[in-house]
């Protein structure tokens, strides 16, 4: 599906919020994930730790973002995330792409199980702890090419 | 002997302020009629002949400062719009998220506000909902003063789209530059020039603001200046302001939002120094709205005085019905204005989370305005003001009453004199007790 979206991009750089959802002060992996996509180019709005799931939405809206990284450790992001894809489509933001990591779910040991259920929640990835860069980098470049049209790619090429 | 006048235009009553060398009032009042010869030679001679240095005016006549508010997101930009635009002294005559549609701004016709801000976007982030909205104030040639306020990637396009119609544009600094961080400074100061430019002459106060060498200020920005000259010209550490009227209840405080690592907050944090306006409670044209906001405190006979309050232009607010009205106005003014929690799911069940101005640590509440003036137990009526419980509203407080509009006056004073509004503030001050939940 390729949208045109009408929101210009001025600096040429694809946008991403970023940050912890829920009651989870656990900021370490959302500071990693920020500080690499930086690194490969993506303008970072990063909202930090403890961040309600409405507010990931709102500034999704007030950033014109194309992207939305979820980052979850306390277990309890699998309560926020069932309504995310809802919640953004109602918010006029139904092409941005959704990505979840961490510990996304409390207690269930088969990841291909919590990989489907949290396809079926509308998200385009979901990742276990300790995933590297080179994993999702080529995911988010090429779910954001499929996604949208862009005049910059900035994304260097690997 | 008189060394300060500051003059207050009410919408009913013109006060004159006489301030003396030691922060002694004396305050001469008269209806005002805006647009009256008389009215203007009778102001001018209760000023008398102090200089114009040392003459200052404030003015809620005409409606205020009539002003529109939009953002993009409810919870974002539109209420960093909000809170610029309330802290500017303005009254909301309209709030929008989500950008204007054509219908919001035809509705401005019958709002008729007289300055619109608009907000929209952090800086780099959405640009096309704040460029669509100048294009429909545009199209609809409203000719309004419009302060842009919101995405700077945006502003030569709005400041280009509003310009090519007629409208005067006044670009400020975004109300939210980026997440978590507010910067009302710029706009509530471009408003103020808005205010000074265009609105004053509209309003008919002009004959009045000329005898002053200083920028007329809506009213209530006058009693919020006060609120902070409490903290930094008074001893409070900490204070909040109540102040009601007919058709209004402003509610203003200096409360320091430390944040805390054990609360979860929700929202944008907001400033240290706020006010917030009901703008459907009131002690007169309201009043079957605060009677309604308690079916415990007031019954049907309360419901009928209240109507009868409303529809009698002559008939005043008085005796214990009005001490009622009075205290139930204050609760549930003060209640709006502070923060409330929010049930969460965390690690460990259910938690709260916390939006909104936190006003746990006021230890002074001040009662200020008309209703003040005629309250006869300001103490209990004040009390209602303190609130057991989550809320983040006061607790317990010293409790203190302005009966001679004393802050209007430090608060026009504070910028260019703070020893004298210093001076006003310890003799406006009439203590109402200690108010403990």
């Amino acid at each position: 599906m390729m949208i045109n979206r009408s929101t210009s991009n001025p600096a040429g750089k694809w946008r991403v919020v970023t940050g912890v959802i829920g009651s989870d002060p656990h900021s370490v992996g959302n500071r990693l994930v920020a500080r690499v996509l930086e690194e490969a180019g993506y303008e970072v709005f990063n909202l930090g730790a403890m961040v309600p799931p409405d507010e990931f939405i709102a500034s999704a809206r007030e950033a014109a973002a194309h992207a939305i990284l979820i980052s979850s450790l306390s277990g309890f992001g699998e309560v926020y995330a069932r309504e995310m894809r809802a919640r953004c489509d109602e918010a006029g933001l139904p092409h941005v792409v959704l990505y979840m990591g961490g510990n996304v779910v409390n207690g269930r040991a088969d990841w291909q199980e919590v990989e489907a259920t949290f396809k079926q929640y509308g998200f385009d990835h979901v990742y276990p702890p300790q995933t590297r860069p080179e994993v999702f980098l080529p995911h988010l470049a090429a779910d954001l090419k499929s996604r949208f049209s862009s005049a910059k790619d900035p994304v260097p090429a690997s | 002997m008189t060394e300060f006048v500051c003059v207050d235009i009410g919408s009913t009553f013109t006060k004159v302020i006489r301030i003396g060398t030691d922060g002694e009032m004396t305050l001469l009042r008269t209806r005002t009629c805006t647009g009256d010869p008389i009215w203007v030679q009778e102001v001018v001679a209760l000023i008398g002949a102090v200089p114009r240095e040392r003459v200052f005016v404030s003015s809620s006549a005409g409606g205020g400062l009539r002003l529109a508010a939009a953002g993009l997101t409810r919870q974002l930009t539109t209420e960093a719009a909000r809170t610029a635009a309330l802290s500017a002294g303005a009254r909301l005559v309209g709030t929008f998220a989500g950008g204007l549609a054509a219908s919001d701004v035809e509705a401005m016709s019958v709002t008729r506000p007289d300055v619109v801000l608009l907000a929209g976007g952090v800086d780099g982030g959405d640009r096309e909902t704040v460029i669509e909205s100048a294009r429909t104030l545009a199209r609809a040639g409203l000719r309004l003063p419009v302060v842009f306020a919101g995405n700077r990637l945006a502003a030569a396009d709005v400041d280009a789209v509003l310009g090519a119609s007629g409208c005067q544009v006044i670009i400020a600094d975004n109300v939210m530059p980026e997440f978590g961080q507010l910067a009302i400074d710029s706009a509530r100061n471009a408003i103020a020039s808005v205010y000074m430019t265009q609105i004053v002459a509209a309003k008919g106060i002009a004959p009045i603001a000329v005898r002053s060498a200083h920028p007329a200020v809506p009213t209530p920005s006058a009693v919020l200046n006060a609120t902070q000259a409490l903290v930094q010209q008074h001893s409070f550490e900490s204070v909040m302001v109540v102040d009601p009227g007919g058709a209004t209840v402003d509610v203003h405080s200096f409360a320091l939002q430390e944040s805390r690592p054990d609360e979860f907050r929700a929202g944008l944090r907001p400033p240290d120094l706020t006010r917030t306006v009901e703008g459907d409670l009131g002690l007169k044209w309201n009043a079957a709205a605060v009677v309604e906001t308690s079916r415990s405190d007031f019954g049907c006979d309360d419901a009928a005085e209240a109507r009868r309050l409303e529809n009698d232009e002559e008939a005043l607010p008085e005796g214990p019905f009005a001490e009622r009205l009075l205290g139930q106005a204050v609760s549930v003014a003060v209640r709006r204005h502070c923060g409330r929690p929010l049930p969460h799911l965390g690690a460990l069940g259910v938690g709260w989370a916390f939006e909104g101005k936190d006003c746990r640590a006021v230890r002074h509440i001040v009662g200020t305005g008309g209703p003040f003036r005629v309250s006869t137990d300001p103490h209990r009526v004040l009390e209602n003001a303190l609130t057991p419980g989550e809320a983040l509203a006061p607790r317990g407080a010293r409790l203190w009453v302005d009966r001679e509009y004393g802050l209007i006056a430090a608060g026009l004073l504070a910028n260019h004199h703070p020893e004298v509004a210093a001076r006003v503030l310890e003799r406006a001050l009439t203590s109402a007790g200690v108010g403990i939940i």
